[in-house]
């Protein structure tokens, strides 16, 4: 997993949370497998060059949301009860931000609450053609 | 893991003072960074910190005790400039560390010495600026200090052994001993601190957890259809710390809430609201520019 | 702190040891030239001062009788006597213990003189019929002339090294405050280690005359209580002046070399200033009035290092000698200074 970790100190985005984002998306997308150890908090900031209490920070949000779960002396794993569940939720949470930022910015440039149903309209169209 | 306590120390060098009124609290086993442009006192605060200077006034206590030649076991400090001894070889300074330190750990010395291609038997004036920083760093390092005070640590490093001793300061973190750091470098300090604190003119001006700094603090920005309106006292509210327009640009610096703010600004007829994050050197521009930066500024309540 | 002084103090020796090695082959050098008194060759070249005018000390060979013989006890005699100037030297070479040279002359001479350097000794007395000078180039050396020659070596090594504190306030500071040990404890560590560097170069001195000595003749000492006196009270002098640097430049930052360098002719020209007979002059007597009690604190005015030669048996200049005044003063002088050098030192900021 560390392999496709980044973050970008440089950005507004909280470091913890720019972890959870990626540990998430990750889950979502199914390069985390259910059940899969994730690094140690220690290990983890050493990859990234990042505080470990920062790291730790993004474990205990990720517990909080139930992504992962952590045994004292055995480490984090990917949440494995109601797996398909934590993955979901994790895909859901990823993509509610992402909208979040398209509809402020769709406010900020002056569209109507109609105008944007219609976006969105079509581009469920376009994403999800077969259950049309 | 242990602790530091700094209140209102004060400095003076005759009429000036260094260091004015500064107070802060370093938790046990946190990565402190320590912020401020040049001048602001913060190699003044880890002199008197340490009792290399006298204090004017105020108490420095570390664990609940102030400092004695004794405490100098647990405390490891790399200055900001060389103190390296020109004519004495790199194994020699290893050697006078040995000696003077009980936990200094040698092998681990040379071990960091050659992560930083520093030659033990090279004698001090041979090595560049950066080689001497490399140095006392990895004196520092070997020393099993619960604590490291490092006053620009990676000044005259390359990028290679930047990063190098970011990462040593991590590993120490890991270790759950604390680390208080002063640097230019805004990059380094948003990476390797959890906590920052930054100084201006001998004062602390802004003092927090990185991470929360950037969740609270945004900018919130409005466009207003013509030049005259009115912000209906938003301006005033305790949330926002500063106000700026320009021509029908509203720019307001939150504390926190931003999204509150926006709503707010919207209400007040403004189009185009956007929340803008800030990065660790947006937030230490503001906290360290002078209030009366532009003239754009609006006077809090004026409006 | 202090094994930075160690390290300092070796270097220092080092260059010491390289100065005093080069001195001594200077010496050795000298003494062959010089002391090789009876062969031929050796004396071509010298002046002779005779009542008959200056001579070359080859012009006696011409005209005279020279003959060589060995005593029973092995000693190889030389006689040289040449009648038409009324001179005859007789050298007894002992070899390794040294040369026994009598020079008569048929000249009268009443005054009579006796010049001692170290072990060779220069007498010429009244003798019926004439003079006769005599010359022993091993008589037994008092043990007083090489100690005040290390001495003062000592002295010097204790100017090079008189500045630690200053040392460690140029740039270093950091280093040492924070120790773990007190800063007193660093202050005496550092200068113990200066201390013995100073008595390792009284002791290399020592051994660097011995060897000048034993290279071309026997060791042949004597030792009397007056060789402690100069001892204890020329190692009380150089603490007191070692001592009196330190706390000249404890405060120090940068320019203590300025005060190293200007130390000697300071405390040379107090010293004397205080003792001349200047006259009685307004401007010589305010001279001697400032001097005075500067003088007091002055390590140099209890040290006194008169040349070592003796003339008639007496030292020619005094040796540091009176034990009873001088060397409670010279251990109180360095007892204060090293207080006002640790009490400064204390107080010094990074």
């Amino acid at each position: 997993m560390p392999a496709v970790m980044t973050v970008d100190p440089r950005s507004g985005v909280p470091i913890y949370l720019q972890i959870v984002e990626q540990v998430k998306r990750s889950v979502a997308l199914g390069i985390l497998q259910v059940g899969e150890q994730l690094p140690t908090v220690k290990q983890l900031a050493l990859d990234l060059t990042v505080n470990p209490n920062t790291v730790a920070r993004a474990y205990r949000e990720l517990e909080h949301d139930d992504v992962i779960e952590t045994s004292p002396g055995r480490g984090s794993f990917v949440r494995d009860n109601g797996s398909t569940q934590s993955a979901k939720t994790a895909a859901s949470d990823v993509a509610r931000d992402a909208l979040a930022i398209a509809l402020r910015e769709a406010k900020s440039v002056g569209l109507s609450r109609n105008d944007v149903r219609e976006l969105i309209d079509t581009a469920i169209d376009r994403w999800f053609p077969e259950e049309q | 893991m242990s602790s530091i306590k700094i209140s209102n120390l004060r400095k003076t060098y005759g009429q000036f003072a260094a260091v004015d009124g500064f107070s802060l609290e370093i938790p046990a086993g946190s990565v402190f960074g320590l912020l401020g442009p040049n001048g602001a006192g913060k190699t003044t605060v880890f002199k008197c910190m340490l009792g290399l200077a006298r204090t004017t006034s105020g108490l420095v206590l570390f664990d609940g005790k102030p400092l004695v030649p004794e405490t100098f076991e647990r405390i490891a400090y790399v200055p900001e400039r060389s103190v390296l001894y020109e004519w004495m070889t790199v194994a020699e300074h290893v050697e006078m560390n040995r000696r003077a330190f009980k936990a200094f750990d040698p092998v681990r010395a040379l071990e960091l010495l050659a992560q930083f291609n520093v030659e033990p038997a090279k004698r001090s004036r041979a090595l560049s600026k950066g080689m001497r920083t490399a140095v006392m760093v990895a004196l520092a390092f070997a020393r099993n200090a619960p604590i490291l005070v490092l006053d620009e640590p990676t000044s005259g490093l390359d990028p290679i052994n930047q990063r190098h001793v970011l990462s040593l300061i991590i590993n120490e973190a890991a270790r759950g001993n604390s680390v208080i750091f002063s640097s230019h470098q805004i990059g380094q300090v948003e990476r390797a601190a959890e906590h920052i604190a930054v100084m201006d003119r001998g004062r602390l001006v802004l003092e927090g957890l990185v991470d929360d700094l950037k969740s609270d603090r945004k900018i919130v920005e409005g466009i207003f259809p013509n030049v005259t309106y009115s912000l209906n006292g938003i301006a005033n509210d305790p949330r926002v710390l500063r106000a700026d327009r320009t021509e029908r640009i509203v720019r307001l610096l939150v504390r926190d809430d931003a999204d509150n703010i926006a709503t707010m600004l919207a209400g007040a007829g403004a189009t185009g609201v956007r929340v803008l994050d800030l990065n660790l050197e947006d937030i230490f521009l503001f906290a360290v520019s002078p209030a009366d930066a532009t003239a754009d500024v609006i006077a809090k309540g004026s409006s | 702190m202090a094994y930075v002084e160690w390290l300092r103090v070796g270097r220092c020796l080092k260059c010491t040891a390289w100065v005093l090695l080069v001195v001594l082959c200077l010496i050795v050098a000298a003494e062959y030239t010089f002391l090789n008194i009876g062969s031929r060759s050796s004396l071509s070249g010298v002046e002779l001062h005779t009542s008959s005018g200056d001579i070359n000390a080859s012009e006696i060979l011409n005209g005279a009788a020279t003959t060589y013989s060995t005593l029973p006890d092995g000693t190889k005699r030389t006689t040289i006597v040449n009648p038409a100037m009324g001179i005859r030297v007789t050298v007894d070479d002992h070899g390794y213990f040294g040369k026994h040279v009598e020079i008569f002359e048929r000249s009268v001479k009443r005054s009579e003189k006796l010049v001692g350097i170290g072990p060779v000794s220069l007498q010429r007395t009244a003798v019926p019929g004439g003079s006769m000078v005599t010359i022993d180039t091993n008589k037994p050396e008092d043990f007083a002339y090489v100690a005040a020659i290390a001495t003062f070596i000592a002295l010097i090594v204790a100017t090079i090294l008189g500045a630690p504190f200053a040392r460690q306030n140029d740039g270093h500071l950091e280093i040492a405050l924070t120790n773990p040990a007190p800063r007193t404890t660093l202050g005496f560590g550092a200068m113990l280690a200066d201390v013995a560097g100073i008595v390792a170069a009284w002791l290399m001195t020592v051994a660097m005359l011995f060897f000048a000595h034993v290279a071309h003749n026997a060791p042949n000492y004597t030792y009397g209580p007056r060789d402690t006196e100069v001892i204890v009270l020329g190692f009380a002098g150089v603490l007191a002046w070692y001592a009196m640097l330190c706390a000249a430049t404890a405060s120090l930052r940068r320019a203590y070399g300025i005060v190293l360098g200007i130390s000697w002719p300071v405390a040379l020209l107090v010293a004397w200033l205080a003792k001349a007979d200047l006259g009685d002059a307004p401007m010589a007597q305010l001279l001697r009035w400032g001097a005075t009690p500067l003088s007091w604190v002055d390590p140099f005015s209890y040290l006194h290092f008169g040349p070592a030669f003796t003339v008639n048996g007496r030292p020619a200049g005094s040796l540091a000698v009176s034990l009873q005044n001088e060397l409670p003063a010279l251990l109180i002088l360095a007892l204060i200074y090293v207080t006002l050098a640790i009490i400064q030192w204390r107080r010094v900021e990074a």
